[in-house]
């Protein structure tokens, strides 16, 4: 276990160190200035502000960066907002995607498990197809359109006064950006638990469970969904990252000050201080949570060796 | 056999552990976005501006909701509040000119204070202006009227030896400053009003030099000073703005709001929904996708006013495409065929829909008082047959598949782009293709002239003919268009120089004329600025430039 | 086997793609021509969000350009789908490709190629397509312009669309590579490919008589189920603005002007109903048929490798 952890540990600065120049590539090929504003500006003006960012050149820009970021964890300022720096919106933005990342995903994971489970046990039944069509409609819609109808459906005159409409008071207005949040891994989740339960329902020491006599729910609720539940832990690492760093669609529709906005509109501001800062706590968030799975892998499965090769 | 699993105690717990997690998070992350509660009695103003706050450094702002804000919480010698938000005494209290009309002297308000009490002087003007040639912004140019400024910001540029000494802006005593302009301006105090004018205070921005300039962090409270009538006193990036009110304004016994608070909200639904529920009591700019239904029902508290810009089709005039293929748009024919045959009543009454006038010449109608432009081109299908086939393409015969650029992340440029597409067809037999590109891209692609005919808008800095005619200056380099024509630099020029502001508007009238008869733009329609206002809301009259004058916005109860 | 595959998951799911497909397809001659009313760039000032009405080209209603949604939603259909079936193609081609070498190579290539895959399930992908697209769209344009140099089609156009496939294919392939990989591991160590390894038989026919046939079934699953995220991802980037080309419809297009139609004052329902129903039938079409199959041909695979 130690190992494992020593070894990725190691591994992740490099990783990031990739990740970030393959971003770094892209940002400066993609064409458009960072700095063009509503009209045109005098070149001397956008020469003045690129030496604020030392965006001269793509070579002033490496050798300023990086080592700011390695020695002082400062993604510097945002071009955009210039006021802000990097490390200001993600303080700002970041735990507000988290929390309702949070929520989401344990709305996804209870309920997908639920119902995957369900549909499993009654196999080609009513249930089988009803809970798995109603999970794969969520996903069958863009999310634009979902959080979309979400947010009509709190403005309704039913439900007036439950939710604050565009902004955050109350816990229960995290209800229903959750819940939008929360379409696309729950029928992810409803369906692998389907798959991986079936597996596991086969299996002989189900068999075995029931010849003992213990009760048939017993059986599929306390030791098949322990089986069952591996493949959705290693698809909640990915998906965890991917759900707490936010979403642009549901933080758009729900305005929501979350970081999830900031990977679309950093790109269309060009944004590029941004958008590597962005880049890399995605990619932390990513590489942390699998080794978090990987750990957790171990807690839950003795069999499984995590300190060998994968 | 049992089950493998023995280690179910530690996934309850963390079980357990997810569940939990919200509710404690959401403490921290409600203090960061939960209303501040109000003290008895004291109204809040709420209101959505356009977009996010991109910045509040007068250096750097260019963005209308930047300068709304801006309006409230910092003031110039002189400020857009006076009737029809003209210019009036603000900062100064009187003005002597010159009988060259070239120096203007200014007496400044003694009890004028900044929002930590020290006094406001001539200095701090002298600090601010100096400090936008030292470190040039989107709007420095405007400062170049006044005497040997661009040749100090040129010096400055070029890393040579620079006096600001020979600068025509001087404090003579702590309340009187002077400044003197290269040549007449007749609309200096339009300028004078206008933010990137306005004085800062030195000592508290002192910790944020940077080079020869400021980083932009000085404008963040608790750092920030300013000297409007309110004062900014918390500012959550993408949230919101709070602003109370500034007691150390000289004219604080006036303004009738205690607070105003600028919500974040770029999404047009949400926007409309948080004003119907009581939340904010104004929108600045209702987005397009939502105001043309509200104007349809008559909503309460909807609002529209001509604005002070024109939207605009910019035809790239060089004799050579970007591909390198000889530019049919070359032809003075074909540009006023293109602008003859579009029928542009259909699409403010299909797309656009809040009774937008139609456009046949540049500058908004009536929107300066004494301006009146000459007539354009109309709608006349059979002319422009008539022009095509005069420059040699009869029936559209011959004509290449041009692109029209819009950007796609707005979706009424779109729409006329592909009408555009449909009526060429129709009323030339010419075949275009549409091309969208986002915002960046777009921009790019405009100012280096990559392009053939492209979707643009045009919104007047201050209230001026030029602010419209520099544009097309051979030398300007706001000229899209690419359109060169020395005439027209002739009577422009000829323009800067008079003093008199009736034979001025007249060359300009001339110069105007040429813009719309050669057309290297063809005006479609003149914007309409449509906004939300609650009927509580005193004080607040929309107007072509959509200034507010903070200090007289009130709340009824 | 037999009865597996008449799977009622199969069957339904099946149909109805085959349906909507079939639909789109057929009505193609039409949606193209710009003589027929159904055209899907046909303007009619008089019908400018006109409600649904009998006549065929009223069925759906129409757009804020009074073009018929139904010929639009058909051809947006066909777009959609082609977009879909493209981007899992490249999906299958270069993520069977890595994954067979990285698999069957093992060793130092294999690790190589599988870091790359983390590092790229390390990206924000939603970040990387928009950047990916704005990057290489001009680049492309040029590029065909120069190929080409005269006018045997658009080139901005056809750029548009290459590159809107290689930047959705772009993240589609890495699932595929680590199933792939996963499942020629696993193949390489039972006995009847040690067996033939064992007789000497070829690498190369091992291969493509032991290992390719029985990648089959995990690679069908996986190119079905990809289908329905592309299609989804390029409905977000055209709720972005930067999607497919104006006036070439998508669903995802249609859906997203739908949504710009909906406001509380006046709601142009079929502006959002019509194109979100056909393209929730399809995207629930291809899922059924990719969990039926999964079901079918892939029942021991490893679920936990994404």
């Amino acid at each position: 276990m130690g190992r494992l952890i020593a070894y990725r540990l190691l591994q992740l600065p490099l990783i990031l160190a990739i990740i970030y120049v393959l971003t770094f590539l892209l940002v400066w090929v993609a064409p458009g200035d960072p700095f063009a504003g509503e009209k045109n500006i005098d070149p001397a003006v956008v020469a003045s502000l690129k030496a604020t960012f030392h965006a001269e050149s793509p070579w002033k820009f490496l050798a300023y960066y990086p080592i700011q970021i390695i020695g002082h964890l400062n993604f510097g300022q945002s071009m955009q907002y210039r006021e802000w720096t990097v490390n200001d919106i993600i303080k700002s933005a970041l735990p507000i995607s988290v929390v309702l990342g949070l929520f989401a995903m344990v709305i996804a994971t209870v309920v997908g498990i639920v119902v995957g489970t369900m549909a499993a046990v009654r196999r080609g039944g009513w249930i089988d197809w009803l809970s798995l069509t109603i999970a794969l409609v969520g996903i069958s819609v863009p999310s634009f359109v979902v959080a979309a109808l979400l947010l009509m459906l709190s403005a309704s005159s039913w439900l007036s006064g439950v939710f604050a409409v565009g902004r955050f008071e109350r816990p229960i207005d995290l209800l229903l950006p959750g819940v939008a949040l929360a379409m696309a891994p729950m029928a992810y989740i409803a369906r692998l638990t389907r798959v991986s339960m079936l597996d596991v329902l086969s299996s002989d020491f189900v068999r075995t469970a029931r010849a003992k006599g213990l009760s048939r729910s017993w059986v599929i609720w306390k030791h098949c969904l322990k089986n069952a539940i591996l493949p959705v832990l290693s698809y909640l690492g990915p998906a965890a990252a991917y759900t707490l760093t936010g979403s642009f669609v549901v933080e758009k529709v729900f305005n929501i000050p979350g970081l999830g906005q900031h990977f679309v509109n950093s790109v269309l501001n060009r944004d590029r201080t941004l958008i590597l800062g962005v880049v890399l706590v995605y990619s932390t968030f990513v590489l942390a949570f699998n080794l978090i799975v990987d750990l957790a892998y171990g807690l839950v499965d003795p069999r499984i060796d995590v300190g060998g090769a994968r | 056999m049992e089950s493998p699993i023995r280690h179910s105690g530690i996934r309850r717990r963390l079980i357990g552990l997810f569940l939990a997690l919200p509710p404690i998070l959401f403490a921290p992350l409600c203090s960061s976005c939960d209303r501040r509660p109000d003290p008895a009695g004291a109204a809040v103003f709420r209101f959505i501006n356009r977009g996010d706050i991109i910045t509040l450094d007068l250096n750097q702002m260019s963005y209308v909701q930047d300068f709304r804000v801006t309006y409230a919480i910092r003031e110039g010698l002189f400020s857009p509040t006076g009737v029809n938000f003209a210019p009036e005494p603000a900062g100064a209290t009187s003005v002597d000119l010159s009988p060259d009309k070239r120096t203007y002297t200014f007496h400044l308000r003694p009890q004028a204070k900044w929002s930590n009490g020290d006094p406001v002087v001539a200095g701090d003007y002298v600090f601010s202006w100096k400090l936008m040639l030292d470190s040039p912004g989107e709007y420095t140019y405007l400062l170049h009227g006044i005497e040997g400024a661009h040749a100090y910001g040129d010096a400055l540029a070029a890393d040579e030896p620079a006096d600001f000494e020979s600068v025509g802006i001087k404090a003579t005593d702590p309340h009187t400053l002077q400044v003197t302009l290269a040549k007449p301006i007749t609309y200096f105090l339009d300028l004078i009003a206008f933010p990137p004018f306005y004085p800062r205070h030195e000592p508290s921005m002192r910790p944020f030099k940077e080079g020869r300039g400021y980083n932009s962090r000085y404008t963040r409270p608790p750092a920030v000073v300013t000297n409007g009538p309110f004062v900014l006193t918390d500012w959550q990036f993408k949230k919101r703005l709070r602003l109370d009110r500034n007691p150390n304004y000289w004219d604080a016994g006036n303004v009738k709001l205690s607070a105003i608070e600028n919500v974040t909200n770029d999404n047009a639904l949400s926007q409309y929904l948080q004003f119907e529920a009581g939340a904010v009591r104004y929108i600045t700019e209702v987005p397009a996708d939502v105001a043309p239904e509200l104007r349809a029902q008559h909503k309460v508290g909807f609002s529209t006013c001509t604005a002070f810009g024109t939207f605009f089709l910019t035809l790239n005039c060089r004799p050579e495409l970007p591909s390198g293929q000889k530019n049919p748009l070359n032809d003075t024919r074909v540009r006023q065929a293109l602008a003859l045959s579009i029928d542009k009543s259909f699409i403010t009454e299909n797309i656009s829909r809040l009774g937008e006038p139609v456009a046949s010449t540049y500058i908004p109608p009536g929107t300066l008082p004494g301006y009146t432009s000459l007539p354009g081109l109309g709608y006349d299908v059979k002319r422009a047959k008539q022009l095509l086939a005069d420059a040699g393409f009869p029936e559209g015969r011959g004509f290449p598949k041009l692109p029209v650029l819009y950007n796609s992340d707005n979706s009424l440029r779109a729409r006329v782009a592909q009408v555009l597409k449909q009526q060429w067809k129709q009323n030339l037999g010419i075949d275009f293709e549409i091309e969208g590109v986002e915002v960046k891209t777009f921009k790019e692609r405009n100012s280096t002239k990559n392009y053939t005919i492209s979707t643009v808008a045009w919104y007047g800095d201050y209230p001026d003919v030029s602010t419209f005619t520099d544009k097309y200056l051979s030398s300007s380099n706001q000229n899209d268009s690419d359109w060169q024509n020395p005439e027209y630099d002739g009577l422009l020029a000829q323009a800067a120089s008079e003093a008199d502001a009736t034979k001025r508007f007249d060359l300009l009238r001339r110069a105007e004329n040429m813009i719309n008869m050669q057309v290297p733009i063809i005006p479609i329609f003149h914007y309409v600025n449509a906004s939300m206002i609650d009927p509580s809301v005193e004080g607040m009259t929309i107007n072509a430039r959509s200034l507010i004058n903070w200090k007289r916005v009130a709340i009824k109860n | 086997m037999n009865r597996g595959l008449l799977s009622p998951r199969i069957i339904i799911g099946g149909g109805v793609l085959a349906l909507v497909l079939l639909a789109c397809l057929i009505a193609l001659p039409w949606t193209l021509s710009s003589a027929s009313s159904i055209y899907y760039d046909g303007q009619h000032g008089d019908l400018v969000r006109g409600v649904p009405a009998l006549n065929p080209a009223g069925w759906f209603g129409y757009d804020t350009l009074g073009r018929s949604l139904l010929g639009r939603c058909l051809l947006g259909g066909a777009i959609s789908l082609m977009i879909g079936i493209a981007a899992a193609a490249i999906a299958v081609v270069v993520g069977t490709f890595v994954g067979l070498i990285a698999g069957y190579t093992g060793g130092w290539v294999d690790s190589a190629l599988m870091r790359t895959v983390d590092v790229m399930y390390g990206l924000p992908y939603i970040l990387l397509v928009i950047l990916f697209k704005i990057a290489l769209e001009t680049p492309m344009t040029d590029g065909l312009e120069r190929l080409q140099h005269g006018n045997w089609f658009s080139s901005a156009q056809a750029a548009n669309l290459i590159v809107m496939f290689l930047s959705i294919g772009l993240v589609g392939w890495l699932t595929m590579a680590r199933v792939v990989r996963g499942q020629v591991l696993a193949l390489r160590g039972l006995p009847f490919v040690e067996a033939a390894r064992a007789l000497g038989l070829p690498q190369r026919r091992i291969f493509m008589r032991h290992i390719l046939p029985n990648l089959v079934g995990p690679i069908t699953v996986y190119a079905t189920l990809t289908v329905p995220s592309a299609i989804l991802q390029e409905s977000f980037l055209s709720f972005l603005g930067v999607g497919v080309r104006l006036p070439l419809p998508t669903w995802g297009s249609l859906a997203s002007d739908g949504v710009a139609a909906l406001s509380p004052v006046k709601f142009y329902w079929w502006m959002l109903l019509f194109p979100c129903l056909l393209l929730m039938a399809a995207l629930l079409g291809l899922n059924f048929l990719g969990d039926g199959l999964r079901d079918v041909l892939d029942p021991k695979k490893d679920a936990g490798k994404l």
